[in-house]
């Protein structure tokens, strides 16, 4: 469970863990798929996004807080279905994130922020089929 | 003078004044609580009237969306969706927005599928835009949960372009 957003800091703190979480996750969805490679791109998207997040981390003088050795998937993942369904899940949880923290972060990322939220809508419905009209974490 | 309704004339002069003088006092309090009622900050209305713009498009989409699926049938399922949820959209917006529904004047627009998706992309990017300069917490987060919709809504759409 993560932290409650509050203010600068929390904000950032949640989006790396987010992505994180995130990193691990397609990790596990990846081997699960015929075809890993959607899962990999996907994969590589949240480690840039990471990485930039701990630009900003570095930038502001704050605390990196640092990676969990294992997270747990909001769905069981054990055939190619369930892992495009955790795929979906975990990116529409990325977007209730993203969004949630939008208000806290500092301006001169919001807009960054803002377009990696976008790209998780993207991705979610390309798992998934289906759009949401407000996604929210699980 | 023959006024029945008057016994003592001065009196009826005193009753009068005392009457204006008290609707005066009404209409100038009354007046006052108006101007105290709307007075709101230029930031609000500033938001206000940006959420009435969002509203007023998403509005003319779904009258667009709508005579695309009566054009063209097989665009029902996904068109639905974007109608709906874009209903959603508006109803969580109404309440920020505190200036009453007017017709809008009615811009050239293309009413195709490919217009409709590439509509939903602009107003993506402009709700994204637009959440990033709010000072409203709740409201940066319910637009930034729309941009993501409206973004889903655009690949949906994308994805029926033949």
């Amino acid at each position: 469970m993560s932290n409650p957003v509050i203010d600068e800091r929390t904000a950032l703190e949640d989006l790396l863990q987010s992505s994180y979480g995130a990193i691990y996750a397609y990790g596990v969805v990846a081997a699960y798929l015929a075809d890993s490679d959607p899962a990999l791109n996907a994969m590589a998207e949240y480690r840039k996004h990471r990485d930039e997040l701990l630009s900003s981390f570095e930038e502001l003088g704050l605390t990196t807080p640092p990676a969990r050795a294992a997270y747990a998937l909001n769905t069981k993942v054990v055939d190619e279905p369930s892992a495009r369904a955790a795929a979906s899940l975990l990116e529409e949880n990325a977007i209730a994130h993203w969004a949630n923290a939008l208000f806290y972060l500092p301006k001169q990322i919001q807009q960054r922020e803002g377009k990696f939220m976008q790209e998780c809508a993207v991705r979610s419905f390309s798992w998934s089929g289906i759009a949401s009209a407000f996604s929210s974490a699980s | 003078m023959n006024n029945t309704y008057v016994s003592n004339p001065d009196s009826a002069i005193s009753s009068v004044l005392n009457r204006r003088t008290f609707l005066i006092g009404i209409g100038s309090f009354a007046t006052l609580l108006t101007a105290c009622g709307s007075k709101s900050s230029p930031e609000v209305d500033r938001t206000a009237s940006e959420i009435q713009k969002i509203i007023s498009a998403k509005e003319t989409m779904i009258s667009d969306a709508t005579d695309l699926m009566k054009a063209d049938a097989t665009l029902t399922a996904p068109l639905q969706v974007v109608i709906d949820q874009s209903r959603l959209h508006i109803e969580a917006l109404s309440q920020y927005s505190t200036i009453s529904s007017s017709p809008s004047v009615a811009e050239p627009r293309e009413v195709n599928l490919p217009a409709l998706a590439s509509r939903c992309a602009v107003f993506s990017t402009n709700n994204v835009e637009l959440a990033c300069t709010l000072t409203d917490y709740e409201l940066t987060r319910t637009i930034a949960l729309i941009a993501a919709s409206e973004m889903q809504h655009h690949a949906l759409l994308s994805g029926y372009i033949t």
